[in-house]
């Protein structure tokens, strides 16, 4: 087991900690369990390595303000954000705040797995400007250049975490519009959901 | 006579008192230039002025002017005649003439509703008449008075009679015209010529005095013949300037002959001769005038009319076209040139600015809503309404409105009308967090079942694939809850349909293997059918999967009742008829179908007699089907004799109009 494969895991649902972190331990993880922020916030410090998943509601500090606060003290792990329904704006926050990926609930075992496995996979990176050459990262970009230009516009709003209103009254056109442009935008880059836009977008621009 | 006291009555002004002095001196004063030739003691002459003068007055100022007319007369008798020698005849025939002519005055004004002001033929002619017959009676009243007062013999009465009558007719005809003319509130006589109407004016006197001079003063004799050529000028002044210049023309031409009668000095024969002469000039002067004067008037208020008119079609803010014989287009209006964005009427082609329209069938009065198209090929709405003019030349006049500002506004209010019922028909955060309960009871319940079966299988040993496979199918089922919330969230949050391309026939299919155990257990058989060339709709599927699950069970559910080996149920897809860009979903069933008189009351909460909280079911459905943009409908299936519920889903488009 490799060194940097910790995971500290900070929900203040038992049954997250309990499942996850069986999930995550089974895989090979160093898993840490935290029960809220401040707990994490205890025990962490620059010395730490590995990745953080927190959720982003929790009754103490949220997700995000434990990221605000890992950083001001100069505590650079990297963070993987868990959101629930209908939280993709503060998912968008959070990624802005500095937030590495984020996953929203219920989600299956590969994606969690993926996530950290990239996180950790990109915490290694030390050399600046050396940017492994990722396949998949092309298809992706090969993808979102299919888009038209309106569609770009409207994605470039949806994953900011604007409902279709707001995306149509920016743009000046019609919802049923926006409507219709988002299925396209879905169709072509093969996002299954506005998360899964979210996170393809964010790669796409981390790796571009 | 009341007029006499009512002058006694009242104390004349000063200005009263002048205006009869002036009256009283001009009526001397005429009746003395009437002295032409006179050859008896009564001085009658065949022109008198002075009861022209007189009988103005007395048009003018009623009944009350008698006692002041007697007196001028009076006046003149005894300056003239030599009253004092016989004052009672003088007397007796001055009574009788102020109040036969008193009367007739009074008369002719009753006649006319008043002052007669000379602007109708009847005015003209009821005062000639006036003219005519009023002498007649005086001078049967006046003479045999005389006669009887011995100032004449009775032998000469025939005579004198024709030179009176002859002598007032003119006077009147003559005179009172212009005098009726010239004392009225709004004189036409007070007016100042301009030089080159001055030289007009010239030339025409001049015109009268040659007639004149042809008639008179070649030579020493009368030249009759010639008298023609008073008639001439005489016309050229009535055709120029109306009755105001007859009159005065005739005055003139009047005044000229006396006095060269006066010169001349003749038999009363042919002075009587001359002055029919100037009755005949007189008569055709004022009919002329007259006649010029309405038709003047008639044109001035044929032109303010035609003004008005052409005013109201330039300042109208719709488009006024006029048609003439084949629908070719005269005049537009600035509106229509404006709105057909043509300046010259000849270019304007109705054919091709409005094509959708026939003319021919266009009624009048009713508007008819059709598409402009200009000749740059923008189009717009406009409404046509129609009116016909059969007199004279049949004249079309066509007006056209724009409406698309009415058709915008009516559009808002429509979509307005609209976004407020799917708000106010959109279920309440609760009535969908009660739905979303219900929904996500299924997976959970499936996940529960999954997991223990795996156990199961573990615990009797079966491969640990099997329970591998039961483990995962449990995932799937979790995975489904998380989007069936996360989808209703999004129609909660934000009416927002978060739309895929879905394949319905997948979907279907899918939906159909969730009921599947069901629908065997009530030996009920589901058939889908599709079109052939059925296209891909954009939906969000789960809520869609959601929908078309709720139809199914519900049609499940009533088919409990039907009778076993009758049990169907029919899924249909087709593109819509009514609509190239809609698909529409049609589940149909043989059961009992629903209440003829259940209408809205289907789609509220518990309106179906099912017991398993079914009732939420299909208001959700409702709202999620108008989240995109579609509509539900139910109403009896024709074909199975059930329920029947249709809902309409928008065609997958790679194209987009941007709106």
């Amino acid at each position: 087991m490799k060194p940097e494969a910790v995971v500290h895991l900070v929900d203040d649902d038992p049954a997250i900690r309990e499942g996850l972190g069986a999930l995550l331990t089974v895989e090979g993880y160093d898993v840490r369990l935290y029960e809220s922020g401040e707990a994490a916030l205890a025990s962490l410090s620059a010395d730490s390595t590995g990745c953080v998943v927190a959720d982003v509601r929790m009754p103490g500090i949220s997700g995000l303000e434990l990221l605000q606060s890992l950083r001001r003290r100069g505590i650079n792990l990297p963070l993987i954000i868990i959101t629930g329904h209908g939280d993709v704006p503060m998912a968008v926050s959070a990624l802005k705040a500095g937030a590495r990926d984020f996953i929203e609930k219920p989600f299956d075992s590969p994606v969690i797995l993926a996530a950290i496995a990239e996180v950790i996979a990109g915490a290694a990176q030390t050399l600046p400007g050396t940017e492994a050459e990722d396949p998949e990262l092309e298809a992706l970009e090969l993808r979102f250049r299919l888009l038209t230009p309106r569609e770009s516009e409207v994605m470039d709003l949806v994953v900011q975490g604007h409902p279709n209103k707001v995306v149509a009254h920016r743009l000046g056109i019609a919802v049923r519009t926006v409507e219709i442009h988002r299925a396209h935008v879905m169709e072509k880059t093969g996002a299954r959901n506005l998360s899964q836009l979210v996170r393809m977008a964010l790669r796409l621009q981390r790796g571009g | 006579m009341t007029g006499r006291a009512s002058l006694i009555a009242e104390l004349p002004a000063p200005r009263a008192l002048a205006g009869m002095a002036l009256f009283v001196g001009c009526y001397v004063l005429l009746d003395w230039i009437s002295l032409i030739a006179p050859d008896d003691a009564l001085g009658l002459t065949p022109w008198n002025p002075a009861i022209g003068l007189a009988f103005a007055m007395l048009l003018r100022l009623g009944a009350r002017f008698v006692p002041l007319c007697f007196a001028a007369i009076l006046l003149a008798d005894l300056l003239l005649r030599g009253l004092l020698e016989r004052p009672l005849a003088f007397g007796a025939a001055a009574a009788l003439a102020s109040l036969i002519y008193g009367l007739a005055a009074l008369l002719v004004r009753r006649w006319l509703g008043g002052v007669p002001q000379l602007d109708a033929n009847r005015h003209v002619t009821t005062l000639l008449g006036a003219a005519l017959v009023t002498p007649l009676l005086a001078g049967l009243a006046i003479l045999p008075t005389y006669a009887a007062f011995g100032l004449l013999k009775w032998s000469d009465i025939a005579d004198l009679a024709v030179r009176f009558w002859v002598g007032d007719v003119i006077g009147i005809a003559v005179m009172t015209p212009f005098l009726l003319l010239g004392l009225a509130a709004d004189s036409h006589l007070a007016w100042r010529p301009s030089g080159r109407e001055l030289l007009e004016i010239a030339a025409q006197a001049v015109a009268i005095g040659f007639g004149l001079w042809l008639i008179f003063g070649i030579e020493s004799e009368d030249h009759l013949e010639f008298s023609y050529t008073l008639f001439v000028p005489l016309v050229w002044i009535a055709l120029r300037r109306g009755l105001a210049g007859a009159v005065c023309g005739i005055v003139g031409t009047q005044f000229g002959m006396a006095l060269a009668m006066h010169l001349h000095a003749h038999q009363p024969a042919v002075l009587v001769q001359f002055q029919l002469l100037m009755l005949a000039i007189a008569v055709t002067g004022l009919y002329l005038g007259l006649a010029v004067d309405q038709r003047r008037r008639a044109v001035g208020e044929l032109r303010q009319s035609e003004d008005r008119l052409a005013t109201v079609v330039r300042a109208a803010p719709d488009a006024i076209a006029t048609l003439g014989p084949g629908a070719a287009v005269v005049s537009l209006n600035p509106a229509a040139q404006a709105m057909f964005a043509i300046s010259a009427p000849a270019a304007a082609d109705l054919g091709r600015l409005l094509p959708e329209l026939d003319l021919a069938q266009l009624a009048e009065g009713a508007g008819v809503e059709t598409m402009l198209r200009r000749a740059d090929g923008t189009t717009l709405p406009v409404e046509v309404s129609l009116g016909r003019s059969l007199r004279g030349t049949p004249l079309t006049v066509l007006v056209i409105r724009d409406i698309s500002a009415r058709r915008a506004e009516t559009a808002r209010l429509m979509e307005r009308d609209r976004e407020l019922a799917r708000a106010m028909r959109l279920a309440t955060t609760g009535e969908f967090a009660a739905s979303m309960a219900h929904e996500i009871n299924q997976p959970l319940t499936a996940m529960i079942a999954f997991v223990r079966a795996a156990q199961a299988a573990i615990a009797r040993g079966m491969p640990g694939a099997q329970s591998a496979a039961l483990a995962d199918r449990a995932v799937q089922q979790a995975l489904r809850a998380g989007e069936i919330v996360r989808s209703t969230r999004a129609l909660i949050d934000h009416g927002e349909v978060q739309g895929v391309r879905i394949d319905l026939q997948r979907l279907v299919g899918e939906v159909r293997a969730l009921v599947r155990a069901e629908a065997e257990r009530g030996g009920v058989e589901i058939e889908q059918r599709a079109a052939q060339d059925l296209p891909a709709v954009l939906a969000d599927p789960v809520q869609i999967q959601q929908v078309t699950l709720n139809l199914l069970r519900n049609a499940l559910q009533a088919l409990a009742e039907a009778a076993p080996g009758a049990r169907h149920i029919l899924v249909t897809l087709a593109r819509s008829d009514a609509n190239q860009r809609q698909v529409d979903v049609v589940i149909e069933d043989s059961g009992p179908g629903f209440a003829a008189d259940i209408g809205e009351r289907l789609f509220e909460p518990f309106a179906s007699t099912r017991v398993e909280g079914m009732g939420w079911g299909l208001r959700i459905c409702r709202s999620i089907i108008e989240a995109h943009g579609g509509q539900i409908l139910a109403d009896r299936s024709p074909q199975l004799g059930g329920a029947r519920l249709r809902f309409g889903l928008p065609v997958w488009e790679d194209r987009v109009d941007e709106a």
